[in-house]
């Protein structure tokens, strides 16, 4: 087996765990296996707005990430669901940050493709104090 | 970054620094970044000692143009849209471009030129006059698409530097997925809002892979894909190919594929596609479900929520597929795409 050292492991995220909302299937396992590897315990990965709201309500993630745009579909209201429910959301999409709508304009961002440390120092600063 | 451990068993160019130059590559974000990344790796891998892109409407670039000091050169097509893009590699010195130098150039040219596609707009597009809204919102969407592609190439670099046999294996594998992926993005950027049928997706493969009309079947009626269904779909059918190169049916010239798919009558939202190999012989029994596989049984039913299975008997490999593809495409005028709908 051909084995590439990719410098990515580590336990910055251990004990969170993590919802990612994805409809790319590459991108999603990808990501997931990478934070795994940094820790993190992940629910998911889910590909559309439905089957996130269910995992929301059901495994209270600390975390989603979530992709802007589900097979067409804006997930805009998904994420002001999740923020009064009192769960923070991270964007992963491929939109200019001038795509989100005002109201949206302060919430952290990533663009793809997502940059593993800038994610996971973002998660971080982006954890419920509570914990 | 930890030195790659094993790199002493392939002769040629040093292929573990293929990986993390793609990598790094990937993530640039200016024309010029992109440019010395690639002109660096080409120096480490096959010596050269400049790049140069071009593709005529919308970029040409240089890494350190010489020209009095070129001795040799060479000149890969990226294949794409059209125009093709192409990228010039120069040695000051001369050199003897091997089968290896080639193939290293090859996959350096594909990714950068998808780098290029991807870059946000340039500064004297900026600042042209404000978009009309109908116009910004396609821009926008051109962007997150070209975006999102190349984070899925990146996946795939990534994931494949983990499960590859051997250098020459991601090499290879690598390339013909970056191909194919190109294949598909020419079809969608025919015009704008362009679907795919999958007829011709199925067809374009067999035909890159250089597989004779007679064996292979296709049947179906007329279907269009939307981009996201013809990305998936596209990878798909060419893992299916490039397995039945190396393990099934057409790794013999006796060996025969059929692919039939027609709509449900219950539900036709609902397609569903027979891949059927006939090898003449029963296949080898230790094919293992590789990365490949993976693709096929677990990214179709992520992507398009319907069900995928291989199955692996006496007569060879059986792939059933089942999926939506909303109807009203398939009714689209005949003229290879169909309008985009506002959202």
């Amino acid at each position: 087996m051909m084995h590439i050292q990719i410098a990515d492991e580590g336990t910055e995220l251990a004990g969170l765990r993590l919802l990612v909302v994805e409809d790319d299937y590459l991108v999603a396992a990808d990501m997931c296996s990478s934070l795994r590897r940094r820790g993190a315990a992940i629910v998911g990965p889910v590909a559309n707005v439905r089957r996130g709201r269910e995992l929301v309500r059901q495994q209270r993630p600390d975390v989603v990430l979530l992709d802007v745009n589900l097979n067409g579909h804006l997930a805009f209201d998904l994420a002001r669901e999740f923020e009064t429910e009192g769960i923070r959301t991270i964007f992963t999409t491929g939109y200019d940050v001038a795509f989100l709508p005002e109201s949206l304009r302060d919430s952290p961002c990533l663009q793809k493709p997502v940059n593993l440390n800038a994610l996971v120092q973002l998660i971080r600063a982006n954890v419920p104090p509570a914990r | 970054m930890t030195p790659p451990p094993v790199a002493s068993q392939v002769e040629g160019p040093d292929w573990q620094q293929l990986a993390p130059a793609l990598r790094d590559l990937l993530t640039k974000s200016s024309s010029l970044d992109i440019a010395a990344v690639t002109a660096k790796a080409a120096h480490q891998l096959c010596d050269a000692d400049a790049v140069s892109f071009s593709d005529d409407c919308t970029f040409q670039i240089h890494s350190d143009p010489d020209p009095d000091q070129v001795v040799t050169s060479v000149t890969i097509g990226a294949p794409g849209p059209h125009p093709r893009a192409a990228m010039t590699v120069n040695w000051y010195t001369p050199h003897t471009v091997s089968e290896v130098d080639r193939e290293v150039l090859e996959i350096l040219a594909h990714a950068a030129v998808l780098a290029l596609r991807a870059l946000p707009a340039e500064p004297a597009f900026r600042s042209a006059a404000p978009f009309h809204p109908e116009e910004r919102a396609r821009f926008f969407d051109l962007q997150r698409q070209v975006r999102g592609l190349l984070a899925v190439v990146r996946s795939i670099v990534r994931r494949m530097s983990e499960n590859s046999d051997s250098v020459q294996d991601y090499a290879a594998h690598l390339e013909g997925r970056l191909s194919a992926i190109a294949r598909i993005q020419g079809f969608l950027l025919r015009a704008p809002g362009a679907s795919v049928e999958i007829e011709e997706l199925l067809r374009s493969e067999f035909l890159a892979q250089s597989i004779q009309d007679q064996q292979v079947q296709i049947a179906g009626p007329r279907t269009l894909l939307n981009p996201k269904a013809a990305q998936t779909l596209g990878l798909a059918f060419h893992e299916l190919v490039t397995n039945s190169i190396k393990f099934g049916a057409l790794a013999r010239l006796e060996g025969r594929v059929r692919v039939i798919w027609q709509r449900d009558p219950v539900a036709p939202e609902c397609v569903r596609m027979e891949w059927r190999e006939t090898a003449g012989e029963s296949i080898p029994q230790n094919v293992t479900k590789g990365c490949g596989f993976e693709l096929i049984e677990q990214m179709l039913p992520y992507e398009l929520g319907g069900t995928s299975t291989i199955t692996l008997d006496a007569s060879g490999l059986y792939c059933l597929i089942t999926f939506a593809a909303p109807s009203d495409a398939a009714r689209a005028p005949a003229t290879g795409y169909t309008p985009r709908r506002p959202r």
